[in-house]
Protein backbone atom coordinates (compact mmCIF):
# COMPACT_ATOMS: atom_id res chain seq x y z
CA UNK A 1 0.00 0.00 0.00
CA UNK A 2 1.36 3.41 -0.91
CA UNK A 3 2.01 5.72 2.03
CA UNK A 4 -0.50 8.53 2.27
CA UNK A 5 1.95 10.66 4.23
CA UNK A 6 3.39 12.04 1.02
CA UNK A 7 0.19 12.65 -0.92
CA UNK A 8 -0.15 16.13 -2.33
CA UNK A 9 -2.50 18.93 -1.38
CA UNK A 10 -5.22 18.25 -3.99
CA UNK A 11 -5.65 14.68 -2.73
CA UNK A 12 -5.70 15.82 0.88
CA UNK A 13 -8.18 18.60 0.12
CA UNK A 14 -10.48 16.24 -1.75
CA UNK A 15 -10.41 13.79 1.17
CA UNK A 16 -10.95 16.60 3.68
CA UNK A 17 -14.04 17.86 1.84
CA UNK A 18 -15.39 14.32 1.71
CA UNK A 19 -14.88 13.99 5.46
CA UNK A 20 -16.56 17.36 6.04
CA UNK A 21 -19.58 16.46 3.96
CA UNK A 22 -19.90 13.07 5.62
CA UNK A 23 -19.73 14.56 9.10
CA UNK A 24 -16.68 12.37 9.71
CA UNK A 25 -14.76 14.36 12.31
CA UNK A 26 -12.35 11.50 13.03
CA UNK A 27 -11.22 11.29 9.41
CA UNK A 28 -11.00 15.07 9.17
CA UNK A 29 -8.82 15.19 12.29
CA UNK A 30 -6.59 12.50 10.82
CA UNK A 31 -6.06 14.69 7.76
CA UNK A 32 -4.84 17.66 9.79
CA UNK A 33 -1.45 18.16 11.43
CA UNK A 34 -1.42 18.12 15.22
CA UNK A 35 -0.15 21.71 15.17
CA UNK A 36 -2.53 22.96 12.46
CA UNK A 37 -3.52 26.62 12.54
CA UNK A 38 -6.44 28.13 10.68
CA UNK A 39 -9.07 30.82 10.62
CA UNK A 40 -12.72 30.57 9.72
CA UNK A 41 -15.20 33.01 8.24
CA UNK A 42 -17.79 31.51 10.57
CA UNK A 43 -15.79 32.79 13.53
CA UNK A 44 -14.46 35.85 11.68
CA UNK A 45 -16.13 38.34 13.99
CA UNK A 46 -14.17 36.92 16.92
CA UNK A 47 -10.91 37.20 14.98
CA UNK A 48 -10.11 33.75 16.23
CA UNK A 49 -7.28 31.51 15.13
CA UNK A 50 -7.96 27.84 15.76
CA UNK A 51 -4.95 25.80 16.78
CA UNK A 52 -4.23 22.09 17.01
CA UNK A 53 -6.65 19.21 17.01
CA UNK A 54 -8.52 20.82 19.89
CA UNK A 55 -9.00 23.81 17.60
CA UNK A 56 -10.31 21.59 14.82
CA UNK A 57 -12.83 20.09 17.21
CA UNK A 58 -13.89 23.53 18.45
CA UNK A 59 -14.29 24.79 14.87
CA UNK A 60 -16.26 21.69 13.94
CA UNK A 61 -18.67 22.32 16.81
CA UNK A 62 -18.97 25.99 15.85
CA UNK A 63 -19.82 25.21 12.23
CA UNK A 64 -22.11 22.30 13.03
CA UNK A 65 -23.78 24.43 15.69
CA UNK A 66 -24.36 27.36 13.35
CA UNK A 67 -25.30 25.53 10.16
CA UNK A 68 -27.92 22.92 9.61
CA UNK A 69 -26.68 20.35 7.12
CA UNK A 70 -23.65 22.28 5.85
CA UNK A 71 -22.33 21.13 2.46
CA UNK A 72 -18.96 21.96 0.97
CA UNK A 73 -18.50 21.72 -2.78
CA UNK A 74 -15.00 21.88 -4.17
CA UNK A 75 -15.20 23.92 -7.37
CA UNK A 76 -11.61 24.49 -8.43
CA UNK A 77 -8.10 24.13 -7.13
CA UNK A 78 -4.69 25.62 -7.86
CA UNK A 79 -1.86 23.92 -6.10
CA UNK A 80 1.89 23.69 -6.27
CA UNK A 81 2.85 22.68 -2.76
CA UNK A 82 0.69 25.38 -1.26
CA UNK A 83 -2.69 25.80 -2.86
CA UNK A 84 -5.88 27.71 -3.31
CA UNK A 85 -9.25 26.04 -3.34
CA UNK A 86 -12.44 27.58 -4.64
CA UNK A 87 -15.46 26.10 -2.94
CA UNK A 88 -19.11 26.69 -2.23
CA UNK A 89 -20.56 26.36 1.24
CA UNK A 90 -24.28 25.81 1.43
CA UNK A 91 -26.47 25.22 4.43
CA UNK A 92 -29.22 26.57 6.58
CA UNK A 93 -28.29 29.30 9.01
CA UNK A 94 -30.92 30.35 11.58
CA UNK A 95 -33.62 28.89 9.36
CA UNK A 96 -32.43 30.68 6.25
CA UNK A 97 -30.86 28.82 3.34
CA UNK A 98 -27.48 30.35 2.57
CA UNK A 99 -24.90 29.70 -0.10
CA UNK A 100 -21.55 31.36 -0.46
CA UNK A 101 -18.58 30.88 -2.74
CA UNK A 102 -15.21 31.36 -1.05
CA UNK A 103 -11.54 30.75 -1.56
CA UNK A 104 -9.32 28.86 0.78
CA UNK A 105 -5.54 29.11 0.89
CA UNK A 106 -3.89 26.07 2.42
CA UNK A 107 -0.56 24.40 3.04
CA UNK A 108 0.17 20.75 3.70
CA UNK A 109 3.08 19.00 5.36
CA UNK A 110 3.77 15.28 5.34
CA UNK A 111 0.32 14.50 4.06
CA UNK A 112 -1.53 16.66 6.59
CA UNK A 113 -3.19 20.05 6.36
CA UNK A 114 -0.93 22.39 8.29
CA UNK A 115 -2.58 25.77 7.71
CA UNK A 116 -5.56 27.27 5.97
CA UNK A 117 -7.52 30.48 5.84
CA UNK A 118 -10.66 31.60 4.05
CA UNK A 119 -10.95 34.58 1.74
CA UNK A 120 -13.73 36.31 -0.13
CA UNK A 121 -11.66 36.85 -3.28
CA UNK A 122 -9.33 34.65 -5.26
CA UNK A 123 -6.63 37.31 -5.33
CA UNK A 124 -6.51 37.50 -1.56
CA UNK A 125 -6.21 33.72 -1.33
CA UNK A 126 -3.51 33.53 -4.01
CA UNK A 127 -1.51 36.23 -2.27
CA UNK A 128 -1.80 34.42 1.07
CA UNK A 129 -0.64 31.17 -0.56
CA UNK A 130 2.21 32.92 -2.36
CA UNK A 131 0.89 31.91 -5.75
CA UNK A 132 0.92 34.12 -8.87
CA UNK A 133 -2.30 36.00 -9.52
CA UNK B 1 9.91 -5.72 21.29
CA UNK B 2 8.42 -9.11 20.57
CA UNK B 3 5.71 -8.33 23.12
CA UNK B 4 4.72 -5.23 21.20
CA UNK B 5 4.67 -7.07 17.89
CA UNK B 6 2.28 -9.62 19.42
CA UNK B 7 0.21 -6.68 20.65
CA UNK B 8 -0.05 -5.10 17.18
CA UNK B 9 -0.97 -8.46 15.71
CA UNK B 10 -3.67 -9.06 18.33
CA UNK B 11 -5.13 -5.58 17.89
CA UNK B 12 -5.16 -5.79 14.10
CA UNK B 13 -6.92 -9.14 14.26
CA UNK B 14 -9.44 -7.80 16.74
CA UNK B 15 -8.25 -10.36 19.27
CA UNK B 16 -8.81 -8.39 22.46
CA UNK B 17 -8.49 -11.53 24.59
CA UNK B 18 -4.96 -12.01 23.29
CA UNK B 19 -4.21 -8.30 23.74
CA UNK B 20 -5.39 -8.44 27.34
CA UNK B 21 -3.06 -11.35 28.03
CA UNK B 22 -0.10 -9.15 27.08
CA UNK B 23 -0.71 -6.44 29.67
CA UNK B 24 -0.42 -6.30 33.45
CA UNK B 25 -3.49 -6.24 35.70
CA UNK B 26 -2.85 -2.58 36.47
CA UNK B 27 -2.02 -1.48 32.90
CA UNK B 28 -2.44 2.19 32.04
CA UNK B 29 -3.10 2.77 28.33
CA UNK B 30 -2.67 6.37 27.26
CA UNK B 31 -3.97 8.01 24.10
CA UNK B 32 -2.98 11.11 22.17
CA UNK B 33 -6.40 12.63 22.83
CA UNK B 34 -6.80 13.55 19.18
CA UNK B 35 -10.10 11.78 18.62
CA UNK B 36 -13.32 12.47 20.48
CA UNK B 37 -14.35 9.51 22.61
CA UNK B 38 -10.83 8.07 22.60
CA UNK B 39 -9.16 10.24 25.18
CA UNK B 40 -7.34 10.10 28.47
CA UNK B 41 -6.00 6.93 30.02
CA UNK B 42 -7.66 3.53 29.89
CA UNK B 43 -6.93 1.58 33.07
CA UNK B 44 -6.91 -2.19 33.43
CA UNK B 45 -7.11 -4.98 30.84
CA UNK B 46 -10.90 -4.68 30.58
CA UNK B 47 -10.55 -1.07 29.47
CA UNK B 48 -8.66 -2.28 26.39
CA UNK B 49 -11.98 -3.65 25.18
CA UNK B 50 -13.57 -0.20 25.56
CA UNK B 51 -10.61 1.41 23.79
CA UNK B 52 -10.86 -1.07 20.91
CA UNK B 53 -14.64 -0.67 20.66
CA UNK B 54 -14.33 3.13 20.56
CA UNK B 55 -11.83 2.91 17.70
CA UNK B 56 -13.82 0.35 15.72
CA UNK B 57 -17.00 2.43 16.03
CA UNK B 58 -15.39 5.37 14.22
CA UNK B 59 -13.32 3.46 11.68
CA UNK B 60 -14.38 0.93 9.08
CA UNK B 61 -10.97 -0.61 9.42
CA UNK B 62 -8.02 0.45 11.49
CA UNK B 63 -4.58 -1.08 11.84
CA UNK B 64 -1.38 -0.22 13.59
CA UNK B 65 2.17 -1.24 12.73
CA UNK B 66 5.68 -0.43 13.79
CA UNK B 67 7.13 2.37 11.67
CA UNK B 68 10.34 2.85 13.64
CA UNK B 69 11.96 1.56 16.76
CA UNK B 70 13.40 4.69 18.33
CA UNK B 71 14.72 3.21 21.58
CA UNK B 72 14.78 -0.25 23.12
CA UNK B 73 16.19 -0.05 26.63
CA UNK B 74 15.46 -2.86 29.07
CA UNK B 75 11.79 -2.49 29.92
CA UNK B 76 11.33 0.72 27.99
CA UNK B 77 10.38 1.08 24.35
CA UNK B 78 9.98 4.24 22.31
CA UNK B 79 8.39 3.62 18.95
CA UNK B 80 6.82 5.36 16.00
CA UNK B 81 3.55 3.70 15.10
CA UNK B 82 1.96 3.89 11.68
CA UNK B 83 -1.79 3.97 11.89
CA UNK B 84 -3.96 3.38 8.88
CA UNK B 85 -7.68 3.50 8.73
CA UNK B 86 -10.79 4.22 6.73
CA UNK B 87 -13.36 6.61 8.16
CA UNK B 88 -16.60 4.78 8.76
CA UNK B 89 -18.78 7.73 7.76
CA UNK B 90 -16.72 9.12 4.87
CA UNK B 91 -14.83 6.14 3.48
CA UNK B 92 -11.74 8.36 3.51
CA UNK B 93 -8.44 6.49 3.87
CA UNK B 94 -6.01 8.08 6.29
CA UNK B 95 -2.58 7.44 7.65
CA UNK B 96 -1.04 8.88 10.80
CA UNK B 97 2.10 8.54 12.82
CA UNK B 98 1.90 8.26 16.58
CA UNK B 99 4.86 8.39 18.93
CA UNK B 100 4.45 5.96 21.80
CA UNK B 101 6.37 4.96 24.90
CA UNK B 102 5.83 1.56 26.47
CA UNK B 103 6.98 0.41 29.85
CA UNK B 104 7.08 -3.35 30.50
CA UNK B 105 7.05 -5.24 33.78
CA UNK B 106 7.51 -8.96 34.32
CA UNK B 107 7.24 -9.65 30.61
CA UNK B 108 4.01 -7.71 30.12
CA UNK B 109 3.13 -4.19 29.06
CA UNK B 110 2.53 -2.04 32.13
CA UNK B 111 2.01 1.40 30.63
CA UNK B 112 1.60 3.16 27.31
CA UNK B 113 1.81 6.88 26.68
CA UNK B 114 1.11 8.29 23.23
CA UNK B 115 2.11 11.59 21.67
CA UNK B 116 1.95 13.58 18.47
CA UNK B 117 5.68 14.32 18.39
CA UNK B 118 8.90 12.39 18.78
CA UNK B 119 10.24 15.01 21.18
CA UNK B 120 7.31 14.61 23.55
CA UNK B 121 7.70 10.83 23.56
CA UNK B 122 11.41 10.99 24.28
CA UNK B 123 10.84 13.51 27.03
CA UNK B 124 8.21 11.26 28.64
CA UNK B 125 10.69 8.42 28.48
CA UNK B 126 13.36 10.59 30.10
CA UNK B 127 15.50 10.35 27.00
CA UNK B 128 16.82 12.71 24.36
CA UNK B 129 17.74 12.31 20.71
Amino acid sequence: MTSRLSVDLPAIAEAAYRALNSGDLDAFLALTAHDVEFTSLVAEAEGRTFRGHAGVRAWWETVRGAFEDPRWELLDMRASGDGVVKFRLAGTLAGVAVEQTMWQAATAREGKLRWWAFFRTEDEALEAAGLPQ
Amino acid sequence: MELLRFGYEAFNQGDVLQAKSLVTADVEWGTTGTFPGIEGVYRGPEALQAWTDAIRSAWEWFEVSLAELVRDEDDLLVVVERIRGRGRRSGVDVEMLTYAVYWAEDGKLRMRKAFNTREAALEAAGLSE
